[in-house]
């Protein structure tokens, strides 16, 4: 079962913070990430992602090679890097 | 009939369903157009327009996968959403509302279920695709709402949010006229259980797209 608290944030408020930015100037389209955060245990805000997301705006490639969240995200519902 | 040609049959609906979006979000792109609506909320829905006739050629592919040569259903000629003898605007936040915040949110949410259980990879590689397209597809319902709350009255929408509810599970519920019995698990091939299916719209009216219409106001009445 997803997380209905989560959803609530990435649909609802993240759609609300693109409306709100909203200006008849042009913008950016929104990526995987706008408008999404998420507390942290260390108490900071991470941006929630759909990982690994069509942009590479959510993922890295480490030192080992290996696909990790960049700083600052978080992988949701079950997705991964 | 097997599960393969049952489950085909379903992907077959969505098929014809992603159609039905296409030309509905086409329709909002020219209404937001005409109304004056900022050109991101415009291009966006020209996007999702795009994304979703890419969403019936995946649905396509899976009942080619499951059941080749089962022929397509002939698609809505002319879809409509709300009332049509309105102005640009009220048609406009009419469809952002019932296409994103209902209908794409609900979708979201049964998609994220969906993935869970899947294992067929024709299956899992488009369920993964709708599903990032549709994350975008929810928000641009929020985004217009958001906008269209700051420069005027939305709650005019209320007595029309439970329709929306209905036709939205009415879709789910009629995408297939032989629902898969309790007994019948097509969960593997990206078809839910019913009971599994219900549990998800619930939390997600209850969660998500009732209080989010509430922060405008917008009081859904208990349909």
């Amino acid at each position: 079962m997803n997380d209905p608290g989560k959803l609530f944030r990435v649909l609802v408020l993240g759609g609300a913070f693109l409306g709100a930015g909203c200006t008849n100037s042009e913008r950016p389209a929104p990526s995987a990430t706008d408008g999404a955060t998420s507390a942290d245990d260390g108490g900071g805000a991470r941006e929630l992602c759909f990982c690994p997301g069509d942009d590479g705006v959510c993922c890295e490639t480490n030192a080992s090679g290996a696909s990790v969240p960049r700083a600052g995200i978080e992988c949701c519902w079950s997705t991964s890097c | 009939m097997d599960a393969e040609q049952r489950a085909a049959r379903i992907w077959r609906f969505r098929e014809r369903t992603e159609h039905d979006a296409a030309a509905l979000f086409a329709q909002l792109a020219a209404d937001l157009l005409a109304a004056g609506a900022p050109g991101t909320l415009v291009e966006l829905a020209s996007r999702c327009a795009a994304d979703e006739r890419r969403h019936a050629a995946l649905c396509r592919a899976i009942v080619d996968d499951l059941d080749r040569g089962l022929a397509p259903l002939a698609p809505d000629p002319q879809p409509r959403l709300g009332p049509q003898h309105t102005t640009p605007a009220h048609r406009a936040l009419y469809a952002s509302v019932a296409l994103g915040c209902v209908t794409e949110s609900l979708s979201t949410a049964l998609l994220i279920e969906i993935r869970g259980g899947v294992d067929r990879p024709s299956v899992r590689e488009a369920v993964d695709i709708i599903l990032e397209d549709e994350i975008r597809h929810a928000r641009l319902g929020w985004a217009c709402l958001e906008h269209a709350a700051t420069r005027g009255d939305v709650t005019w929408l209320a007595p029309s949010i439970a329709e929306m509810l209905h036709a939205a599970l009415d879709t789910e519920r009629l995408s297939d006229p032989d629902l898969p019995e309790e007994g019948v698990d097509l969960t593997r091939f990206g078809i839910l259980r019913p009971h599994i299916a219900e549990r998800v719209c619930r939390a997600t009216i209850e969660h998500v797209i009732v209080p989010g219409l509430a922060r405008h106001g917008i009081r859904a009445a208990r349909g």
